[in-house]
């Protein structure tokens, strides 16, 4: 909400300059700036009236003008359309600036000399109307330095409305927060309104459908207006807070709403069939073509303002064609009413029409100034269009106002605002029942003191502050109208003892382990793509959350899986020309299961490219299968989860060949595997991609934060390697499995060093080389005890595989 | 002949140098001194060469196999433990390992989580998909009301909605605990906006809440201006001035001095010397009745800050939307 200074101190007197006062209203009401004129560089700009006009002889658009400025008069040539003889505007004489740095010199335009240039809003830098030359209106002097005029004319702040506050809507209300924060006195608008027969009653006609929506309708009639130009006042009023005059009934209408933040309408009188007015819903698919020239379709959710033939407005938000004040409007019907805000609001919202009216309807108004802003209303109408006013009015309903009394206790605002005592400590003069009434009695509340109990405050709240209901609300006023800074800080203390949880640390603690197994951290999305959980491997049966107003048609679902915001990150960072790609998410997948949405945390990692940083000892090997695998078992032994088994699994967009479902103890936490040809095609990704899912709530109920501490052995260790030769179908996994349960207590650790097929081994064969390592923890072994530990597993490896030793 | 003899001298340098044990260099010793090795195929094959060509071979074939023979000698000098010695270029670069990093989110998020649970604050979590209560009606965010307007909301077919920010796990954890509390609720947040430079659809934040008997105005005030200088270093201006927030009474916007200038005014905090970081102010009574505390009883504070943008004040990142796109060259610069 702008305001002009100017239009402030009809109000209150403001000492303070725009920036100053916006400073003030930061720290006592909400976020103020001033509004610059973008004057920057703009000089030797002066006033000057066009004497006459005359069309230039070669060019037809160029017209050529005497001005008079005062000190002197020229000819300047000009080709605005609007120039006319009598206007006052801008002239830019030789050796002025205008916007952009521009110097003005004489100059010669079709053969015709030119003393300067007249120029518009833009070129002056004061709004954004380049159609034609500045219209200064008629108050200012001629020779006048015109952005100085403009300047102090328009000197405005602009105020943060807060959705609470409907007073501030309007500039009486920013006057008496100006007024308490400036400790002035509010002047209220004065006028006098005289009122002539006949009874506005004999007039018009209203209804009410649904006091509901409409608790309080007046209508007032004024007669034999004259539809023209407002004077400088109301324009300049107008214009310092950017509403462009029309004529002097809308400006009237605008004026006062401006002033009070009540909505006004004015109807011509003549155009209302029947002269009755009925508020009621519309019928769905009524039609109505608003002021803004829009042919609207209605529904039920639209309230209307009717007349004897139909739709004439739409109640709180805009006027119709059909009853507009024109020209030759000589009889105005004035509606000042109360709408119900949240019919308001959805009514605007249904057709994204947010007014200057609506947004004002929608805070609720104040409910106890309508008489007086339709009386304004008509006192002005009656000065400014020579109009009649027809005595009293029509008003229908009763208003839905009730008065709010709130029974506030001066201790209750000192805990909150001074503490002391357990936590605080003594802090300046304490707030009595005295200070905090002054507080409230400068924003308009009234206060007096409980006679029975004298630490309770009544306070009666004025009409215009719906936000205020109770206690909580005045503690705020009082905080705020002697400003923040004057709360004491009190210096934190702990008295509680977090709990922790346990399945978030361990989503952190696997963070960290994939940081240092060299992985970068992604966060994607959680909108996905239709069917994009399908083409990334999700079981058909899992049904998506879809959402009702995706920002992005493209992904109107909530992803469930993180594989496809991890895929699109594998291909704009190979499309980058990255060599490498080792990256990981923990993040929530959604699913719908009946009526119940479940989330659930996953993480999600892609390996591509080098397998090692390039460097230049460094091998040029690409990441396979066995790197990405090796990295979850890192994982896996950094968690203390025993062992990670791989076994068989499908999956759509896998390599058959080369993906395995990751199991512990016995239950499946995830898979890892190389994304197929097919899939990469598809996904727009390079082949190679090698992709893992793990189910972070599977596994960390597995994991184990903290190791145990066993007595480091005293006794050397043995290692007897050996080279088994086997069928090529014969899985590593079984061998070791084998191993393990054969290989008796001496046996403390196995790795295989070597897998080897190839032209020294018969077709169908592979060699698997084997280190073994034999230890005790009571003795040295003896070569014979590990040989006999040894020939033993040996023995059983040969049998069940059918296996022969390699030299 | 003599070209290839060349680029084997430099492939067998590179591969000795980099043989990292003796396994390894036994094979290169195979690969390019044994019987099958091209050097050595060629000399046989010296015989079948015109003579004249014989003997600038043969000559060249000799050299390189001294100069190979010569690598593998340094190379097991250098396997032997003679590092430091002559032959180490110590100005070569090393081999550096991959090294991974956490999410600038993440890293921020765990910076603000790490100062709040010095000041006793536990993490507390909640569903990303929220129903109109917890979100709005509990947080006295009235149905049809303009206080919804700054929250353009993500709904989800068959009901529900994205939550539109982390306060809703306030009304979970007052539903479901006694107090005294004392929470923080990091986590992702969705506004249905088109992303631009500085909106997200998606983007991150940080609540607090404190309800005991008897917190005040004061004690938001002094957690507030403790977290900032913790953040910011003692030195950090801090303003606090009226807010508007439907579940805060009073409320308060909690303005920093800008990092930029120091608080003499620049395009960043556009010329006011300060920018806004946090929301916060006391646990309206409507919201302590939503959940059935009695707000004679106790009193509390609530704030709620913006984990992506306090993130880019600390980066200088000037596009929200960098933050999910994950480009490695981005990731890799902060
Ligand atoms: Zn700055």
């Amino acid at each position: 909400m702008k305001a002009g200074l100017k239009w402030l101190r009809d109000y209150v007197e403001i000492e303070l300059s725009a920036s100053e006062l916006a400073e003030r209203l930061t720290e006592t009401l909400t976020e103020t700036e001033t509004t610059n004129l973008q004057s920057g560089g703009v000089s030797g700009v002066v006033a000057a009236r066009i004497v006459t006009v005359e069309k230039h002889p070669d060019a037809d658009k160029l017209s050529v003008c005497v001005v008079d400025w005062g000190d002197g008069s020229d000819t300047v040539v000009c080709g605005a359309p609007n120039v006319q003889a009598g206007m006052m505007c801008a002239l830019a004489l030789p050796g002025s600036t205008i916007t952009g740095g521009r110097r003005i010199s004489e100059a010669t335009l079709r053969g015709l000399r030119s003393f300067g240039m007249l120029v518009s809003e833009v070129e002056l830098g004061v709004g954004d109307d380049a159609a034609g030359i500045m219209d200064l209106g008629p108050d200012i002097e001629l020779g006048a330095d015109v952005i100085g005029f403009l300047g102090t004319n328009a000197d405005t702040i602009d105020v943060d409305v807060q959705a609470n506050r409907p007073d501030c809507m309007g500039v009486l209300g920013i006057a008496r927060e100006v007024a308490a924060a400036t400790g002035r006195g509010l002047k209220r608008p004065s006028f006098e309104l005289a009122e002539s027969a006949p009874e506005t009653a004999g007039m018009i006609d209203v209804t009410i459908e649904d006091d509901h929506d409409c608790p309080r309708y007046i209508a007032r009639v004024i007669s034999g207006i004259k539809v023209g130009e407002s004077p400088a006042w109301l324009r300049e009023r107008l214009d310092s807070v950017g509403v462009r005059s029309i004529n002097n009934i809308v400006d009237i209408t605008n004026f006062v709403m401006l002033e009070y933040g009540q909505p006004v309408h004015a109807f011509d009188y003549d155009r209302i069939h029947d002269h009755a007015i009925s508020v009621r819903r519309a019928r769905s698919g009524e039609k109505l073509v608003t002021l803004d020239g829009e042919d609207r379709t209605l529904d039920q959710s639209h309230l209307l303002i009717c007349d004897g033939a139909g739709p004439i407005a739409l109640a709180g938000i805009m006027g119709g064609q059909t009853s507009e004040v024109t020209q030759t409007t000589s009889n105005v019907l004035l509606e000042c009413a109360w709408f119900d805000p949240s019919v308001v609001r959805k009514g605007a919202q249904g057709l994204a029409l947010r007014s200057d009216a609506s947004q004002r309807f929608e805070r609720g108004v104040d409910p106890l100034a309508m008489d007086e802003v339709a009386g304004r209303a008509c006192a002005l109408m009656s000065d400014l269009a020579g109009g009649t006013v027809r005595r009293g009015s029509v008003s229908v309903g009763s208003g839905s106002y009730e008065p709010v009394n709130i029974r506030l206790s001066v201790d209750k605002v000192r805990r909150m605002l001074e503490p002391n005592g357990t936590r605080g400590e003594e802090s300046g003069p304490r707030l009595d029942a005295a200070a905090v009434s002054e507080h409230l009695e400068v924003l308009g509340f009234q206060t007096k003191v409980d006679p029975g109990d004298s630490d309770i405050l009544v306070v009666a709240v004025p009409s215009w502050r719906p936000d205020v209901t109770e206690s909580a609300d005045l503690i705020e006023e009082i905080a705020r109208s002697s400003g923040y800074d004057r709360v004491k800080a009190l210096v934190p203390y702990q008295s509680l003892s977090p709990v922790r949880d346990e399945a978030r640390d361990a989503r952190g603690h696997i963070r960290d382990i994939m940081v240092r197994l060299g992985l970068f951290e992604i966060i994607t999305s959680s909108f996905m793509a239709e069917g994009a959980g399908e083409r990334a491997g999700v079981d058909g049966s899992v049904e998506a959350i879809v959402l009702a107003n995706p920002v992005n048609k493209e992904m109107p679902l909530l992803r469930t899986s993180l594989m496809p915001g991890l895929l699109e990150v594998v291909r704009t960072n190979a499309n980058a020309s990255q060599k490498a790609i080792r990256v990981f998410e923990i993040g929530k997948v959604f699913r719908r299961d009946g009526k119940a949405i479940e989330e659930q945390w996953i993480m999600a990692g892609a390996l591509w490219g080098l397998a090692e940083r390039p460097s230049w000892g460094s091998s040029a090997r690409a990441v396979d299968f066995y790197d990405a695998k090796g990295l979850i078992e890192a994982l896996g032994r950094e968690l203390k989860v025993d062992t990670l088994e791989a076994s068989c699994y499908d999956s759509a967009i896998l390599d058959e060949g080369a993906s395995a479902r990751l199991s512990a103890g016995g239950s499946p936490v995830g898979h890892v595997g190389t994304v197929s040809q097919r899939s990469a095609e598809s996904w727009g990704i390079p082949d190679g991609v090698i992709v893992f899912e793990l189910d972070m709530g599977a596994l960390s109920t597995k994991y184990t934060a903290e190791g145990r501490y066993e007595d480091l052995p005293r006794y050397p260790a043995s290692g007897r390697d050996l080279a088994l030769v086997v069928d090529v179908g014969v899985a590593a996994g079984e061998i070791l499995g084998e191993i393990r349960r054969c290989g008796g207590e001496l046996l403390v650790d196995m790795s295989i060093f070597d897998v080897y097929a190839g032209k020294q081994l018969p077709a169908g064969k592979k060699s698997v080389g084997i280190s073994l390592k034999y230890r005790s923890r009571e003795r040295t072994l003896t070569d014979e005890e590990v040989d006999r530990s040894h020939e033993l597993i040996v023995k059983r490896l040969t049998e069940r595989f059918t296996a022969t030793l390699r030299e | 002949m003599i070209d290839r003899l060349e680029k084997l001298r430099g492939e067998a340098r590179k591969q000795f140098e980099s043989a990292a044990n003796e396994k390894e260099l036994e094979d290169v010793r195979v690969l390019f001194l044994g019987r099958k090795s091209e050097l050595n195929l060629a000399a046989r094959g010296l015989g079948k060469l015109p003579p004249d060509e014989r003997r600038l071979v043969g000559k060249a074939v000799n050299q390189i196999k001294n100069e190979l023979a010569a690598f593998l000698g340094e190379a097991k000098e250098r396997l032997a433990g003679g590092g430091g010695g002559p032959g180490l270029d110590l100005t070569l670069p090393g081999r550096s390992p991959w090294v991974g990093r956490k999410h600038p989110i993440t890293r921020t998020l765990e910076q603000l989580e790490d100062i709040f649970k010095r000041l006793g604050f536990e993490v507390a979590l909640g569903p990303h998909v929220e129903d109109d209560f917890h979100n709005f009606e509990a947080l006295n965010f009235p149905k049809d009301h303009p206080a919804r307007d700054a929250h353009d909301t993500f709904y989800v077919e068959g009901g529900g909605l994205l939550r539109t920010h982390t306060s809703p796990v306030q009304i979970r954890v007052m539903q479901t605990r006694k107090p005294p509390i004392r929470i923080i609720a990091p986590g992702r947040v969705f506004r249905n906006e088109t992303p631009d430079a500085s909106h997200g659809s998606e983007f991150f934040q940080l609540e607090g809440l404190y309800v005991d008997k008897n917190v005040s105005f004061g004690e938001l005030k002094g957690v507030l201006i403790k977290f900032l200088r913790e953040l910011y270093g003692d030195d950090v201006g801090v303003r606090l001035r009226p807010g508007f927030f439907p579940f805060t009474e009073p409320s308060a916007e909690v303005d920093v001095e800008c990092r930029i200038c120091h608080g003499k005014g620049c395009s960043v905090c556009k010329d006011t010397g300060w920018v806004e970081l946090l929301g916060a102010g006391m646990v309206d009574p409507r919201v302590f009745r939503a959940v059935g505390y009695d707000p004679d009883e106790v009193s509390g504070y609530a704030f709620g800050l913006g984990v992506d943008r306090i993130c880019m004040m600390m980066t200088g990142v000037d596009d929200i939307r960098l933050f999910l796109e994950n480009d490695l060259r981005f990731l890799r610069q902060l």
